[in-house]
């Protein structure tokens, strides 16, 4: 048993876990019998689904099989698991790995086991058969071990679903610095706007509203760029209070009678009791028909109340209300339609599509029929297949990088005359 | 955490109040006052943000020089305007109305804002301003007293109003908590409550208990003046904190005092992180099925994949999973079957027998399997009696513990009686 608890410990030691395996290797290679070894491609998994505690976690899923048998275990650097056994049931593994695919049926390859190209989840080596494939494919990862090296740590794998976030992790000090950068930092330079669109059922498109957000990434570059602004979901959720006062200021200065397009703005709901929002709302006066305000899911759930003071408040003032960071999966596990808003977005995943059953599909369906298709809107659109899918719901509002490609070819093959709003001017 | 908040002396509202009331003596004239009882309303529509917003319908008045606001510490608001704007102000008053029909005050009859009535009462500066003196005078003196306003009931809204005055928790003051927790000896603040099924008149028969850290002896010790409910994201923060020095904690212990079937409060990030890896080694197997980990619903719906995740984990290891936390506007929104979750806990407030209604109630309960709810903060007897009237058998709270010191003592008493007989009394 000593030998399983350095070779799980040896993710932290000087020797790379590649290293630490080849030795083993080495010292069985004459005694192949009943020796057996899988390799589970936790690296093949999404990105977002191999953060380092599912690899932590999914490593633990074979602790009991590892005091049963003569089993070692290894954390590969890359996040696949490698065990080696002797003379153990291939049941006994087999269930142990089951139990991973479970654990990880939120992404497409473990979910099925097998991708439709052939990617495997897993791979078994026999070793009185196998055995050379297996020294060359742990060689082959100790290679990609250490050339990846200097790149390697948790904390620069935090953020990984966003790409372009590197740098600190935030802790509250260096929170506290970037707080204070913000306050002197001019945020209208980096608003941005990105339009939400209606297809009519003749395939017309007409703009929706133009949602007005701050790009973090451009954010983090330019006014933190030693920190990243998204490693710990709590401070940065405390970081959009300090972003909504400035977009407030900055929004203030805005001229709402001569806006082409109706607005969107995130907020928390904090920031809609707030003095701040009062001012604004004198600036808009009689225009509150024009703006949707975007709240978070978690905030709403964080105090309901008051985000039911709030929703009325605003609507009450002729503000729209939206509920933003919906997803396909937050649908099958409760009702968005219960919080009486007037729109949700659902941002689209594919990597939850791609699992989606039809009969999931169709629950969704039914969801989407009872609170109304026009309350729904697809961000982050990416692609026309997530379009297919909305459509397959009767949801008609996009969002996203695809539908801005959409918007610009459609002023392209207008010469350049913009699109028209789908608000009902009063 | 030596710079204390300076205390500062700022005019009251009371006092401006007053004084202006002393101004109005000279120009009485086509003038009005409206005071509207807030502070009668139930202690649900009577949060801070019910306030503020209250005070906001009256803001285009005040800017367009109409009338003078003044919110009184009671939540009470006091509006002198001019008489030419009184259809404005009964427009304000109706939207009041309609912000808080569900409160018992508005009653059920239809009244015109243009009277009088238990939310609110007008004054004529010129007939009754002897009236408005003494009530701005009144004000200033009960606003100088800060005792409690009622002795029963609100204590919740004075604890609440309490916290949220001293300096707001920012980062710079959390970064110092998290520094001081540390060193900080947790174990004298770590508190126990018992969740237990109790059926009619039983005496309550303990399930498991709850550890925790108590919130407020935390403050008292390490941040003494922080207003922690400033921000929630970061008392979040801090909770992910306390996670772990509780695990660590649980992990070495030799108290034996900490037996039997527990319960600790846990974000979803600590169940997935290398500090539960460690708690989890320390316990046997056998241990971990006595083990409740109790997660909060923000948590659970801040990252659904995570949760699945964690819960899929914790479940396979043993533990038992309850939500935390929810309340009868929360409840709908958690499929409790769907979650995995064994268990669920219900805050008690007497919200639900007022204003909710058992018939609802019973409702969400049964939607949950009633013999998976608990009922937690039960702090009457009042609670005891509407949750099993809902069909609730699990409770936790301070009455609770109240239940099962007297069994302890009658028990204590039943003992001493038992061995006297026989015996004779002892000599220590």
């Amino acid at each position: 048993m000593a030998d399983d608890v350095s070779a799980l410990s040896g993710i932290s030691e000087k020797r790379s876990p590649e290293r630490s395996l080849l030795d083993h290797v080495g010292r069985v290679a004459h005694n192949r019998a009943g020796r057996f070894a899988v390799q589970v491609y936790l690296s093949r998994l999404k990105p977002h689904n191999r953060q380092p505690y599912h690899i932590r976690i999914a490593s633990r899923s074979f602790d009991t099989l590892l005091h049963s048998v003569d089993a070692q275990l290894y954390v590969m650097s890359n996040g696949d698991l490698v065990l080696m056994c002797r003379n153990a049931k291939i049941e006994d593994v087999d269930a142990v790995v089951l139990k991973i695919r479970q654990l990880f049926r939120a992404d497409p390859l473990a979910a099925k086991g097998r991708l439709p190209d052939g990617t495997e989840f897993t791979r078994w080596y026999d070793f009185e058969a196998d055995f050379e494939a297996f020294v060359e494919m742990v060689r082959g990862l100790e290679l990609a071990a250490r050339r990846a090296r200097p790149k390697r740590g948790e904390d620069a794998s935090a953020g990984q679903s966003v790409g372009d976030f590197v740098g600190q992790p935030l802790d509250p000090f260096n929170l506290a610095k970037v707080d204070e950068a913000l306050q002197r930092f001019r945020i209208a330079d980096i608003m941005r706007e990105q339009p939400a669109i209606v297809i009519g059922t003749e395939g017309t498109e007409e703009i929706l509203f133009m949602e007005k957000f701050v790009s973090v990434a451009e954010l983090q570059k330019q006014a933190a760029p030693e920190y990243n602004l998204l490693s710990d979901t709590w401070m940065f959720q405390h970081l959009t209070e300090t972003i909504d006062k400035r977009v407030l200021a900055a929004l203030a200065r805005q001229d709402f009678a001569g806006m082409p397009y109706d607005i969107s703005i995130n907020l928390n709901i904090k920031t809609v009791m707030s003095r701040e929002f009062q001012t604004l709302d004198e600036v808009v006066a009689d225009r509150t028909d024009r703006i949707v305000v975007e709240l978070q899911q978690i905030d709403v759930f964080s105090d309901i109340s008051a985000f039911y003071a709030a929703r009325d408040w605003l609507r009450d003032r002729g503000y729209r209300v939206l509920i933003d960071g919906l997803n396909p999966m937050s649908l099958q596990y409760y009702n968005p339609g219960l919080l009486n808003a007037d729109y949700y977005k659902v941002a689209w995943t594919n990597s939850f599509t791609d699992t989606e059953s039809a009969q999931e599909h169709a629950e969704t369906g039914a969801l989407v029929d009872s609170i109304g298709a026009e309350r729904f809107i697809l961000g982050r659109t990416d692609s026309e297949a997530a379009v297919r899918w909305a459509l397959t719901l009767g949801v008609r509002r996009f969002q996203g990088f695809f539908i801005d490609l959409v918007v610009k070819k459609q002023i392209e093959k207008r010469g350049g005359v913009p699109m028209a709003s789908a608000s009902r001017r009063r | 955490m030596a710079e204390a908040a300076p205390t500062q002396r700022v005019a009251t509202q009371e006092s401006l109040l007053l004084d202006y009331v002393h101004r109005l003596d000279s120009h009485k004239q086509g003038r009005r006052a409206v005071h509207v009882h807030l502070s009668s309303l139930q202690a649900y529509n009577g949060r801070e943000h019910h306030i503020r917003i209250a005070a906001n319908t009256f803001e285009p008045l005040v800017k367009m020089h109409e009338g003078q606001l003044f919110v009184l510490k009671n939540s009470d608001l006091f509006f002198i305007y001019k008489t030419a704007s009184q259809s404005d102000v009964e427009t304000s008053l109706l939207k009041l109305r309609f912000l808080f029909s569900d409160d018992p005050l508005m009653g059920d009859e239809v009244q015109a804002a243009g009277d009088n009535n238990a939310f609110h009462t007008y004054y004529d500066a010129e007939k009754e301003y002897p009236k408005i003196l003494a009530i701005a005078r009144a004000m200033v003196h009960a606003g100088e007293d800060d005792s409690p306003r009622q002795a029963d009931g609100n204590s919740k809204n004075q604890l609440q109003k309490r916290q949220e005055k001293g300096e707001p928790l920012n980062p710079r003051l959390l970064g110092r908590v998290i520094q001081s927790l540390q060193r900080a000896d947790l174990s004298n603040m770590v508190r126990r409550q018992f969740i237990c099924a109790l059926i009619g008149k039983a005496t309550p028969q303990p399930l498991f208990s709850e550890l925790f850290i108590s919130i407020a002896d935390l403050r008292e010790t390490l941040m003494p003046g922080v207003n922690i409910g400033a921000s929630k994201w970061l008392f979040q923060h801090l909770t992910e904190t306390l996670d772990r020095r509780v695990l660590a904690m649980l992990s070495k212990t030799n108290d034996h005092s900490i037996t039997g079937e527990i319960s600790v409060n846990l974000n979803v990030s600590t169940l997935l992180s290398p500090e539960f890896i460690q708690f989890d080694d320390s316990l046997n197997a056998a241990m971990r099925g006595s083990v409740v980990v109790e997660l909060q619903k923000v948590d659970i719906f801040s990252d659904l994949n995570a949760f699945l995740f964690a819960r899929d984990f914790a479940k396979e290891r043993g533990y038992r999973i309850c939500i935390d936390g929810l309340t009868h506007e929360t409840m709908p929104f958690v499929n409790r079957d769907k979650l995995g979750a064994d268990m669920v806990k219900l805050v008690w407030q007497a919200e639900l027998e007022d204003k909710v209604g058992q018939k609802r109630v019973r409702r969400l309960v049964k939607d949950m399997q009633a013999a998976r709810v608990i009922l937690c903060r039960c702090d009457n007897e009042a609670a005891i009696t509407f949750g099993q009237g809902v069909g609730i058998n699990m409770f936790q709270g301070r009455y609770i513990e109240n239940l099962i010191a007297e069994e302890a003592r009658r028990r204590e008493i039943e003992m001493a009686r038992r061995r006297n007989q026989p015996l004779e009394p002892d000599q220590e």
